[in-house]
């Protein structure tokens, strides 16, 4: 050990006042009691996270039971307007529910809808809800189609489009110009383009 | 709910119990070596104390969170090192300090004399002058006659770094004291 060793030694060579231990124990004794009520506080808030995790998982559930639950929907003229199936002519909850597009949403996994064939007008569904005839008639086009969403389309929308693909397949319709894009001829001869005038204020 | 609280947290006050008699044994063996650290930096008796304190109880709100208890002693050195830069880079209380202690004999002894004094202080602003890395190894070596091996194990650094740092650390003091 060289000189600058023994003299750093002595230099550190130190001893905390007698009091010292002593006042470190009572600092720490003021520690616990802040410990013990935070951990007390701690197990409060812990057991209150976890109480409402709980009652939001069990709203969450009760909730998807209501949805997944068969709806009884009120037999009014406003739902055999709407939907002139045979829910209409049987009051049977159940097969109402099969056919309600709430529950045939949840239980079809495509989401995309089918275009249905059947086209609906709502005047003359208006007038087919007021005939019990019509209804089971419908009721009887509609069990193959009951496990899907339907597309209500007006009867005039769907003849015109029945007309335009009878004419599309029998090559009355030419639509090759439609697939093509257009030419600057095309535009050069429906806009006419005048030399800008200079405005003055 | 709240009595299961109670219960818990009495439980846990239970398993405190241990905790604090083996901080208790820790506190006892270790009070110097934080008091000298802290002295190293601060070189004020009064401040030196404090700045041990405050490590003791910061070490005692972590104390369960030590895993290896053996490791107590550097963990408490690296502690107040930091607490006792933090306590001497902090100018405005230093200040307050060396008002208050401008009259008061803080670490004099009778066998003091004008020449020891003036060493003393040359050979702490030597000290001052060494970066941390070094000073802490050379100051750590002055306490308690560590051997490398124990200032490793205190700093957590490999033998042979402590030993390159060492032997830096005593040629740049030689040569800022002009000692052979």
């Amino acid at each position: 050990m060289d000189l600058i060793d023994r003299e750093i030694q002595r230099l550190l060579a130190v001893e905390p006042s007698p009091e010292f231990q002593a006042r470190v124990r009572s600092r720490l004794a003021r520690e616990p009691a802040r410990d013990a009520r935070r951990s007390r506080s701690l197990f409060l808030a812990a057991g209150a996270i976890a109480a409402t995790i709980v009652a939001i998982v069990m709203l969450a559930r009760s909730n998807s039971t209501l949805i997944n639950q068969p709806q009884t929907l009120p037999q009014s003229s406003g739902q055999s307007l709407l939907e002139p199936t045979p829910a209409a002519a049987s009051p049977d909850s159940a097969a109402l529910a099969r056919r309600s597009p709430l529950v045939h949403r949840r239980t079809k996994s495509p989401a995309v809808p089918k275009l249905s064939s059947r086209p609906v007008d709502h005047s003359s569904a208006r007038r087919r809800a007021t005939a019990p005839a019509a209804a089971t008639v419908s009721a009887a086009a509609s069990t193959d189609r009951a496990a899907e969403p339907e597309v209500l389309v007006s009867v005039g929308e769907a003849q015109a489009l029945r007309r335009f693909l009878r004419n599309v397949g029998q090559g009355r319709v030419e639509l090759s110009a439609a697939v093509l894009p257009p030419s600057p001829e095309d535009f050069s001869e429906l806009v006419d383009v005048h030399p800008l005038v200079p405005i003055t204020i | 709910m709240d009595d299961f609280a109670d219960a818990l947290a009495g439980s846990l006050i239970g398993v405190d119990e241990d905790l604090e008699r083996e901080f208790e044994a820790r506190l006892s063996e270790s009070s110097s070596l934080a008091f000298r650290v802290a002295f190293s930096v601060v070189r004020q008796r009064q401040d030196a104390e404090d700045v041990a304190q405050e490590a003791f109880a910061k070490a005692y709100r972590k104390f369960r969170q030590l895993r290896d208890r053996n490791r107590f002693r550097s963990w408490l050195v690296r502690m107040t090192w930091r607490l006792a830069l933090n306590h001497q880079r902090s100018d405005r209380r230093r200040a307050r300090r060396k008002t208050a202690h401008a009259h008061e004999p803080s670490t004099k002894t009778a066998a003091e004399t004008p020449a020891s004094r003036d060493r003393a202080a040359e050979i702490w602003s030597a000290i001052d002058a060494l970066p941390d890395k070094l000073r802490v190894v050379i100051i750590l070596a002055g306490i308690e006659g560590h051997d490398i091996r124990e200032i490793a194990a205190l700093l957590r650094l490999p033998e042979g770094t402590v030993k390159s740092r060492l032997f830096l650390a005593r040629g740049r003091l030689r040569e800022h004291l002009k000692w052979t």
